[in-house]
């Protein structure tokens, strides 16, 4: 785990155009960037390439980074934003996002763990990606930041360039959406 | 307040009382209360089963990463754009913008002023007249070609997809090729 001096010294150094600084912020949140992406995108090599292209993006726009607010939360809001821009081509482009995707493959390494483990861990990723699927891409973006990231309504709020009462409303609209899906799946 | 206006906000303030609970901030007093609610509504109790299954199933669910085997920060890194090439590039055409504004100021002033001769606007026309003329018969000799012989242009815009085409094929198959090996 990196220090907070250590990220604003990488930082500062990928500002002058070092990518070697920038490939230490990159190994740092290429997990949190990647969870968010396969989370909302639902296809783990799609997840990859948008992570990738979610990095390069920050590594353009350092400039207009604040350090006044948490590196971590103005890397997950392009992410997040290219996301939904992914997600609104795919819909342009009628492609359908119902058909089962095979498990991810850091899913793979549980096998270590047993195989009925491994089985059961992979129905219940598939299970979570599947209700995940039934929101709204802003309802999603909002259930994967509580959820994965622990964020608090104010921090998904101003990552999400809105209102506190408005993040709440989405959730809660989320949570009865996920209920209804769970329900139909035989969950509760 | 009639019956079902009244049973709309009891509803609502045990959906109230739902949230505060996920959220971990629901007090002994809002629980009794949601408690008692939820008795008294079972379709809301069923619903409430439902959400804390899913609540449960997330929160259970771990962060997914890439697969480390696949050097993601690496691959990351080669694709990053050269910022320093980029900012030279920019200030370089930042440059020539404000000099081809200044340019034209620059001139008049200085004829203003005397400093050049009278006859340099006229001499300058003349010189942005010639080379117009240049550009435009080099462009309607292009047009006339592609007008008589499109199957120049055609077979140009079929190159440019041809080759296109196999840069991505190439790219993907570079990177399954990178996949297999780790």
């Amino acid at each position: 785990m990196q220090t907070i001096d250590q990220e604003a010294q990488w930082l500062e150094q990928a500002r002058q155009g070092d990518k070697a600084a920038f490939g230490k912020l990159v190994e740092a949140y290429q997990g949190p960037v990647f969870n968010l992406a396969y989370r909302m995108l639902n296809e783990a090599r799609e997840a990859e390439e948008a992570s990738q292209e979610a990095f390069i993006r920050a590594y353009t726009r350092l400039e207009s980074y604040d350090p006044a607010h948490k590196f971590s939360t103005w890397m997950l809001s392009i992410t997040s934003n290219y996301c939904i821009d992914l997600l609104r081509k795919r819909r342009a482009l009628f492609l359908s996002i119902d058909e089962p995707l095979p498990a991810h493959p850091a899913l793979m390494s549980e096998k270590s763990k047993g195989p009925e483990a491994h089985a059961v861990r992979v129905e219940q990723e598939a299970l979570v990606q599947q209700l995940l699927q039934t929101l709204p891409d802003e309802y999603r973006e909002t259930v994967v930041l509580r959820y994965w990231y622990d964020m608090s309504y104010e921090e998904i709020a101003e990552m999400m360039d809105t209102t506190v009462s408005a993040i709440k409303s989405r959730l809660f609209r989320a949570r009865r959406d996920l209920a209804e899906a769970g329900l139909a799946l035989g969950l509760g | 307040m009639d019956m079902r206006e009244h049973n709309d906000t009891h509803t609502d303030d045990i959906y109230a009382l739902m949230m505060d609970a996920l959220d971990g901030v629901l007090s002994a007093e809002g629980e009794a209360t949601l408690r008692h609610g939820l008795e008294q509504h079972p379709a809301l109790a069923r619903e409430w089963q439902a959400m804390q299954a899913v609540d449960n199933l997330f929160t259970q669910s771990p962060m997914v990463v890439p697969a480390p085997s696949m050097q993601f920060a690496a691959r990351t890194v080669e694709r990053l754009p050269n910022l320093q090439a980029r900012r030279w590039a920019l200030a370089t055409l930042y440059a020539l913008l404000l000099m081809s504004g200044m340019l034209p100021v620059a001139l008049v002033l200085a004829l203003v002023l005397g400093a050049l001769p009278a006859d340099t606007l006229s001499n300058a026309w003349q010189l942005f007249t010639v080379l117009g003329q240049a550009v435009g018969q080099v462009l309607a000799a292009v047009g006339d070609q592609i007008g008589q012989q499109p199957a120049i242009l055609g077979s140009f815009l079929v190159m440019v997809g041809a080759m296109s085409l196999w840069n991505g094929m190439s790219r993907q198959m570079m990177a399954e090729q990178l996949i297999i090996n780790n």
